[in-house]
């Protein structure tokens, strides 16, 4: 009966294996097509020359690993352009700009935007070249940095699709995507939106899927953003993909494509076609090594990208912001990274800090006056990722917020990242896992807007003094059933009555009284004869006195009473009262005490209200 | 007569039933007292017993509505005006059973806050749990000014995370307690707000609107001045246990 089951389940195993084949299979149709333009006429001459390598082996008809090649030609300067995203489209807009890089006449262009382009400037032409075209051009230096930045921006993207993702620098991502395929809905679906991930955060980037990483890679830099992706899910036509690609997408050194060139060699498909032994004695085991790799028949190990446990990132404006409702999409921004990043690890954060970096004040006098930071920080009572509930919560701080000077970057920096417990839900109905969460929202709520300190919970202390005997705690988010009320407490209370008061207080309080009543759970509560007021004053209110009798608007008259509260001896704040329950003519009952220690002895004073 | 004598008990039951069913298939087209403007949040309907005899014979449902809006005008605190919610509320509030009324309508057995919102002093801890009420039930928000402790009520009521909300804002125009009524009704919670005697003469869109006077000698009489369902009148002695 075991191995019966054993066995239906490897059979079970079987076929999903086989249906992966099967819509492997499906899938490659597609890049066939979109391939066939490019790759049947240099696929027939490949038939007629002698192949130099063998076609790869037939046991490995579905390739194992599928790699997307995310190639961003012009990130020198889309990079830049992310950074302002605020961008006013003034008069400085219409100039066309160009990245360049290298100094003298060694200067080049490196990336021109949409009008430079249009006015005819490349990237690879010299600074003068550029010039000559457009007089009036814009030239900003290159940012390596900022570039590696905007890479590891999009890595961060990446891992919502993959775990597996390798960055390239300078300007190239890779994913393997064959373990998530099925998850994504295939390969059209997995593209799309990787094509809208990509518009959205403003790159331009032509992407290439095929079975080894290198391959991937150059297919991806022959092609160009917005051409159609080349697809190649077999290993079957790789090779034949391949060959019409130009050498220079494999970036090899210079002095080595130049001298494949004079060999008559310029596209991929040239090379393979040339003696296969020469080739590394020809021109360095780069190249043989790297053909091997492309086509498969050597591994090509490439690191997983692993990315920092905090999240941080800048944004700077271009436009000063000088309310705070034209700050808002930038933190939307900030915000939608912070999730990709947490959802990338399944996780989420305890809170976040929004830095406001303000413009340094241009008068001196006021230099010191103006803060250069606002930094507005935001708590969660439990663990989220969510932009939207962030956005709202933030939202929520901003808007109270003045800003006293134009603020010209933001920063948002991720409190400790930790794991999201998975969300579980009843499986009938939904109405429990949705009010789950009811409370975690709400205080949320009421700190961001009201601020940490005007939301508390209570705790009970247990000690003998009536001020002393409760505490502000963090509002405690009630799960599951409490304990029925445990209202009548143990009678330790304190004084069990005037008679036994004095004695209780001092005696027994310090060597007893408090340690014990720490170590055990249950607080003290006083017996229910020993009435509380439900208002408790913050400080007690002296009260003025009539004819040797206590005065509040009127006269007042006892109900209860006296309680004598002898404690405290031992930290300075000793107290010796006797407490009554009094009634006001007009119907309130007030709780008073009259002071028997040292410091003014017989005065009254007000403590409570019983509201 | 023993026919009917045997029959009465089951009876009205079966009819209360079809009745109900007839209503909920026809909601919105009849105008039910006690529901919210066909709103019909969940506990809609659903009464919670006050512990005051005297109290609930007047009340409608024989209780305290849940899920709308109650204001309380005293001429200031030290009445008795919180006390008097205690009793319903310590149990409630842990998650106790609730009488629901006969439309089925039920409030969830789920503890849940009592929300403070802007209290004239401390909310006193070893008073409440005397009072049998649990000190990690209680959310003390404490926002400067009215107008925010409208807005931190309305979010109180709204979430589904409190049982009930008091609620110390002075001055609340009728909008705004327009929006607190439909949060309850949203929320399931009971919302209380304490006004100042002097706002007896103004109308109010809450649902129960009584007014606290304390008797000289001790003890508190009633005026329900509005009660949706009910009849305004008199409770002399409201507290008293006979």
């Amino acid at each position: 009966m075991r191995s019966g089951t054993a066995r239906r389940g490897a059979r079970a195993r079987l076929l999903v294996q086989e249906g992966l084949a099967l819509q492997g299979a499906r899938a490659s149709p597609l890049p066939q097509e979109e391939l066939a333009g490019d790759s049947r006429q240099p696929a027939a001459s490949h038939q007629g020359g002698r192949p130099a390598l063998p076609p790869a082996p037939a046991n490995r008809a579905v390739a194992r690993h599928l790699w997307l090649a995310v190639h961003l030609p012009a990130l020198a300067i889309e990079c830049l352009k992310l950074e302002n995203l605020l961008l006013n489209t003034s008069q400085d807009v219409e100039l066309p700009k160009v990245i360049v890089s290298g100094e003298g006449a060694q200067c080049e262009v490196v990336a021109a935007d949409a009008t430079a382009l249009a006015l005819g400037i490349r990237p690879g032409h010299g600074l003068n070249a550029a010039y000559a075209l457009a007089p009036q051009l814009g030239v900003l230096p290159r940012q390596p940095q900022r570039e590696q930045l905007a890479l590891e921006r999009l890595a961060r993207l990446a891992t919502q699709y993959t775990p597996w993702v390798s960055l390239e620098a300078p300007d190239a991502l890779l994913l393997e995507v064959r373990g998530s395929l099925r998850l994504l809905g295939g390969t059209r679906a997995l593209l799309a939106r990787w094509r809208r991930d990509l518009a959205r955060e403003g790159f331009s980037a032509s992407l290439a899927l095929t079975p080894t990483p290198l391959s991937a890679l150059w297919s991806a830099r022959a092609g160009t953003p917005g051409a159609a992706v080349r697809v190649v899910s077999g290993w079957g036509p790789l090779a034949a993909a391949l060959a019409p690609l130009p050498l220079t997408a494999t970036r090899w050194p210079g002095a080595v494509l130049d001298r494949l060139a004079e060999a008559g060699a310029r596209q991929v498909g040239e090379v393979l076609r040339l003696p296969r032994e020469g080739l590394a004695r020809r021109y360095g085991p780069v190249v043989a090594e790297q053909l091997e790799q492309a086509l498969g028949h050597r591994p090509t190990p490439r690191a997983r990208t692993t990315l920092p446990e905090r999240f941080l990132e800048a944004l700077e404006l271009e436009a000063e912001a000088t309310t705070v409702p034209a700050l808002l999409p930038a933190v939307d921004h900030l915000l939608a990274a912070l999730e990709a990043f947490l959802r990338g690890r399944n996780a989420g954060v305890h809170g976040v800090v929004l830095q406001l970096r303000h413009r340094p004040s241009r008068l001196a006098k006021d230099a010191g006056s103006v803060p250069r930071l606002t930094t507005v920080s935001l708590g969660l009572a439990a663990p989220g990722a969510a932009a939207q509930r962030l956005g709202a919560l933030l939202r929520e701080r901003l808007d109270r917020l003045e800003l006293l000077s134009p603020v010209c970057a933001l920063r948002l920096r991720s409190g400790v990242v930790v794991p999201l417990p998975p969300d579980t839900r009843a499986l009938l109905g939904t109405e429990d896992a949705v009010e789950a969460g009811a409370a975690e929202v709400l205080l949320d709520l009421l700190r961001a807007r009201l601020g940490e300190a005007a939301v508390h919970g209570l705790s009970l202390v247990p000690e003998h003094r009536p001020e002393a005997a409760w505490r502000r705690a963090p509002p405690k988010v009630v799960r599951g059933k409490t304990s029925p009320a445990a209202g009548k407490g143990p009678g330790q209370g304190p004084g069990q009555g005037p008679s036994k008061g004095p004695s209780q207080g001092s005696s027994q309080g310090p060597s007893q009284g408090p340690d014990k009543g720490r170590a055990v759970a249950e607080p003290v509560v006083p017996p229910p004869a020993m009435q509380r007021p439900l208002w408790l004053l913050p400080a007690p209110q002296r009260l003025r006195v009539r004819e040797g009798l206590p005065w509040h608007d009127g006269p007042l008259v006892s109900e209860q009473g006296p309680e004598r509260i002898e404690s405290g001896w031992w930290d300075g704040a000793e107290v010796q009262r006797d407490y009554y329950t009094v009634r006001r003519t007009d119907g309130v009952r007030l709780w008073v005490y009259r002071e028997r220690g040292a410091v003014e002895p017989g005065s009254w004073w007000l403590h409570g209200v019983f509201g | 007569m023993s026919e009917g004598a045997s029959r009465s008990p089951g009876a009205p039951p079966v009819q209360a039933e079809a009745l109900a069913s007839l209503l909920e298939q026809s909601a919105g087209a009849v105008w039910r007292v006690g529901l919210q403007g066909g709103v019909s949040a969940f506990a809609a309907g659903a009464y919670l017993p006050t512990g005051f005899p005297r109290l609930s014979a007047v009340l409608p449902g024989g209780g305290w509505p849940v899920g709308t809006l109650v204001e309380v005008l005293s001429a200031g605190s030290g009445v008795g005006e919180v006390s008097l919610w205690l009793p319903a509320l310590q149990r409630w509030a842990a998650g106790g059973p609730v009488r629901a009324c006969d439309d089925g309508a039920r409030v969830p057995a789920k503890p849940r806050w009592l929300a403070w919102v802007r209290p004239p002093y401390v909310p006193y801890g070893p008073a409440l749990v005397q009072a049998g009420v649990q000190p990690e039930q209680v959310l003390w928000v404490a926002p400067d000014s009215p107008a925010e402790a409208l807005w931190a009520m309305e979010q109180a009521l709204r979430s589904g995370a409190c049982a009930a909300v008091f609620g110390w804002a002075h001055p609340a125009d009728d909008h705004a307690l327009r929006r607190l009524k439909l949060a309850a009704a949203q929320g399931g919670a009971l919302g209380v707000l304490f006004r100042p005697l002097a706002q007896v003469a103004l109308a109010s869109p809450a649902s129960l609107r009584l007014v606290l006077h304390p008797r000289p000698a001790g003890g508190l009489d009633i005026e329900v001045l509005k009660c949706q369902g009910g009849r305004p009148g008199w409770v002399r002695d409201a507290l008293r246990h006979s």
